[in-house]
């Protein structure tokens, strides 16, 4: 058509159409405005021109049957005309979505796949309106599902909720912290005899943490009290477990010493390094950590011991029962635990990773993780069971 | 109800269709279900046991937990899911009466983990209030953050929400704390706040948007936001709450605030508050985009003038909402005397609205406040509407003398005046 006789050409005419291919390799063309609403259908139009006549037709998604394409390209064609109101449209929203359930999945799948995202939108809430507030019997019989789970397996979310031990021990544990707190700032001599309390639990916690668990860990721990107790004339204790039970510190044998209180059972850290280390040896087999990095972890924590003890000298006199102070780290009340919380976190991730992960901890039971955990103040706590969690719980 | 069902071979067929549905589109059905409901949609089939497990949003409001079930029990429901869930979490809402404290603390420190982007949690009012721990300034993906009656510290190490959209503080922050917190989170854009009394509000929020400010403050700065557009203040402090305060240009340093504002809410006594310097005849600049304004008034004096203030220098305004703020029955009768002078010759209600279009007015109680009225409606060539409610311990004959002065009024405009009755305060 030359330009000097072009005649008029009334639209409808002009009209151009797209073809489409569905799943059964039947062809259609449609009009191209209603083919445009999809974004799919338009992307491939406008990248990579396939559409324009029957052979090269766009093909689409195998989840678009006929019956369904027709069922889309109804809704596109309302749509897509500008005029109508809000109201109008969603009357015909209303209207459309009234078809068995079948064809109400077969659309919304068919309409994910060309993302037609209002479509979706409207066929995801009509299924949803058909599964809320039904019985689990209604559901099925709706959709078609099989009931073939087991008795148990039903009831099974039910029993975690109240069984589940580390919902209990995080709750024990945040509860008796708050506890805690509140009693460290009235009574500070009762501090000490709640100490002693603690030690028999610093054992079980050396023991446990030097890889028994379970059963064996009650033998274990008898043998290490032993040996303990054979070391108590070694040197004067370094770190944690101050009167509140509120510091630790992490040795590279994954052991805590215990607390300045206990001094004659408790030996030093750097001793204890080497050591438990060969304590640890015996009761692990399966220590994945190399030697040299067991040493640069023992160069570590004997690095943060010292730096926790350089912070508060002054509440050596804590520690007192006649143990050297120098070596005795302790907590100043809220502020210095706060500062202490930023120290513990130079221990960084991995480190704290190896440590954790040297005890082959599986499912602590509650007693275990307790003991361990209550070593530490509460800020460490959380970063433990941060740790643990990601560790072992959160995968 | 149209039939089509009897298609043929697949009417009452077992087919199962929904189970094979792709896991975006079944976590759209699921995520509109109600979360007891999602949850138990596990139980329906072998395919749909973990079906759930991937929902983007949790939402736990109050009514869905089920009734009469002890606290632990909701607390525990709350655990449950959150420990099943796999994957990120987009949204979380608890805004049910969980008993605050040590349950928070525990989800908080999951959701961290889980890239939460949208957190909303409400403590029960009863309770102590609830501090929040800090394992939430680990969520850096957080773009939508509210809290009520909690206490929110920021720690001097908070490295800022970098994604953080939406604030919405329910006296859970200190002042220092929310322009420290504000500071570092470049990207926000709606600003919600309601706290007791700040003494100096400073905000310095490039992006925002929206702000809304319930709470008596002294000093009020906003920087340089230059999209904001919606803004909102409110506090019924009385008069004889502001002790000792400068009586400085208080009105024009406030107004400053960004040229391009939409919409401006003066409610309670701000607007008396920052009447309390002199005011000028016109701001400083013009707001060519105001289109709505809604105020409170006390007195029909000083404030009718800041009024008028700001209507000179906002030609566009659409709508305006004019509330007579009362805080007790006797108060508003005592001001007669006082606004009795007022409309005199010094007060020249010469601006012309030429694009008003409604009006809203609550709480008329005596005729005086007509007097503003009249004004507008001779001065607002395209007004369309205007509702007036009367305040609700008025008598039924002064009501009817008010009606009766409204109709006198001459109007500029084809204006059509609706009289709707008592307006009822809805308790917030």
């Amino acid at each position: 058509m030359s330009e000097n006789n072009m005649e008029i050409i009334k639209p409808e005419v002009m009209k151009s159409f797209i073809w489409l291919q569905t799943s059964d390799g039947s062809i259609q063309q449609v009009e191209e405005e209603v083919a445009m609403f999809c974004p799919m259908i338009c992307r491939e139009i406008l990248q990579s021109g396939t559409g324009s006549s029957k052979n090269y037709a766009i093909s689409l998604p195998q989840q678009v049957n006929p019956a369904v394409l027709s069922l889309i390209l109804d809704y596109c064609r309302f749509h897509q005309v500008p005029g109508r109101s809000n109201k109008e449209r969603k009357s015909f929203d209303e209207k459309f979505i009234r078809i068995d359930t079948k064809r109400l999945c077969e659309l919304t799948s068919a309409a994910d796949s060309l993302q037609l995202k209002p479509l979706v939108d409207l066929t995801s809430r009509a299924l949803a309106r058909m599964i809320e507030g039904k019985t689990p019997e209604e559901i099925r019989e709706t959709f078609h599902l099989p009931d073939d789970l087991t008795e148990e397996e039903k009831l099974e979310p039910l029993k975690n909720t109240t069984d589940d031990p580390r919902i209990r021990l995080l709750n024990r544990l945040y509860a008796r912290k708050r506890k805690e707190l509140k009693e460290k700032k009235k009574l500070k001599n009762v501090e000490v005899e709640e100490e002693r309390v603690d030690d028999r639990s610093v054992d079980d916690l050396l023991s446990f943490i030097n890889g028994d668990e379970g059963p064996k860990g009650v033998r274990a721990k008898q043998k290490k009290k032993n040996r303990r107790r054979k070391e108590q004339s070694k040197d004067p204790l370094s770190t944690v477990n101050q009167n509140n039970k509120e510091l630790g510190s992490l040795e590279a044998g994954g052991t805590v010493v215990p607390s300045p209180s206990r001094t004659s059972k408790l030996p030093d850290t750097s001793d204890d390094a080497f050591t438990t280390k060969g304590d640890f040896e015996e009761v692990d087999v399966d220590d994945g950590i190399d030697p040299a990095r067991k040493e640069e972890l023992d160069r570590e924590v004997e690095d943060f011991a010292r730096r926790l003890n350089s912070d508060w000298p002054e509440r050596m006199h804590f520690a007192s029962l006649g143990q050297e102070r120098k070596l005795v780290p302790t907590s100043n009340g809220n502020g210095s635990l706060h500062r202490y919380s930023r120290l513990e976190r130079r221990l960084d991730f991995p480190t704290a990773c190896n440590i954790v992960g040297r005890c082959p901890i599986v499912t602590p039971t509650r007693f275990q993780l307790q003991k361990v955990l209550s070593v530490f103040c509460f800020d460490v706590q959380r970063e433990i069971i941060d740790v643990l969690e990601v560790l072992h719980l959160f995968i | 109800m149209k039939k089509r069902k009897r298609t043929g071979q697949f009417s009452q067929g077992s087919i199962d269709s929904i189970s094979n549905l792709p896991e975006d589109v079944m976590n759209l059905i699921l995520v509109r279900l109600p979360i007891r409901d999602a949850v138990r949609t596990g139980i329906l089939s072998k395919k749909w046991r973990y079906k759930w497990v991937n929902i983007p949003d949790i939402v736990f409001n109050e009514g869905c937990l089920m009734k009469g079930k002890s606290k632990t029990k909701h607390a525990s429901a709350v655990d449950h899911v959150l420990l099943s869930h796999v994957g990120p979490i987009c949204k979380f809402s608890c805004m049910s009466y969980v008993p605050g404290g040590s349950h928070f603390d525990r989800w908080i420190l999951i959701l961290s983990k889980k890239g939460i982007k949208k957190l909303s949690l409400k403590v029960n009012l009863l309770e102590k209030r609830y501090y929040v721990p800090s394992s939430i300034f680990n969520c850096q993906e957080l773009c939508h953050l509210e809290l009520f009656y909690c206490i929110l510290k920021v720690p001097p190490t908070f490295k800022g929400f970098h994604n953080l959209l939406v604030l919405d503080l329910d006296n859970s922050i200190s002042e220092d704390d929310i322009e420290y917190l504000i500071s570092k989170c470049p990207l926000l854009e709606r600003l919600k706040l309601y706290a007791e009394f700040f003494k100096r509000f400073h905000i310095h929020a490039p992006n925002l948007r929206y702000l809304e400010f319930y709470g008596f403050f002294r000093d009020l700065s906003i920087g340089s936001s230059p999209l904001l557009t919606n803004m909102s203040l409110d506090f019924c402090l009385p008069p004889d709450y502001w002790d000792d305060y400068e009586k400085g240009n208080n009105f024009l340093q406030f107004i400053g605030c960004s040229h391009g504002i939409e919409r401006l809410a003066l409610k309670g006594t701000v607007l008396q508050f920052l009447c309390v310097g002199s005011i000028p005849e016109k701001l400083s600049a013009t707001y060519d985009h105001l289109k709505c304004l809604e105020v409170d008034i006390k007195l029909n004096s000083k404030e009718i003038l800041a009024i008028l203030c700001i209507l000179r220098s906002a030609p566009n305004l659409k709508e305006l909402k004019i509330g007579y703020y009362l805080d007790s029955v006797e108060g508003r009768y005592d001001l007669f005397e006082e606004e009795g002078d007022f409309w005199g010759a010094e007060t020249q209600f010469d601006c012309l609205l030429s694009h008003l279009r409604t009006v809203e007015v609550f709480g008329v109680a005596t005729l005086l406040d007509l007097v503003f009225i009249r004004c507008i409606l001779s001065n607002a060539p395209v007004l369309e509407i205007m509702k007036i409610y009367t305040n609700d311990y008025v008598e039924a004959e002064e009501v009817s003398r008010i009606l009766k002065e409204l109709l006198r009024f001459r109007r500029a405009s084809t204006a059509e005046i609706l009289y709707l009755g008592h307006y009822e305060v809805t308790s917030w």
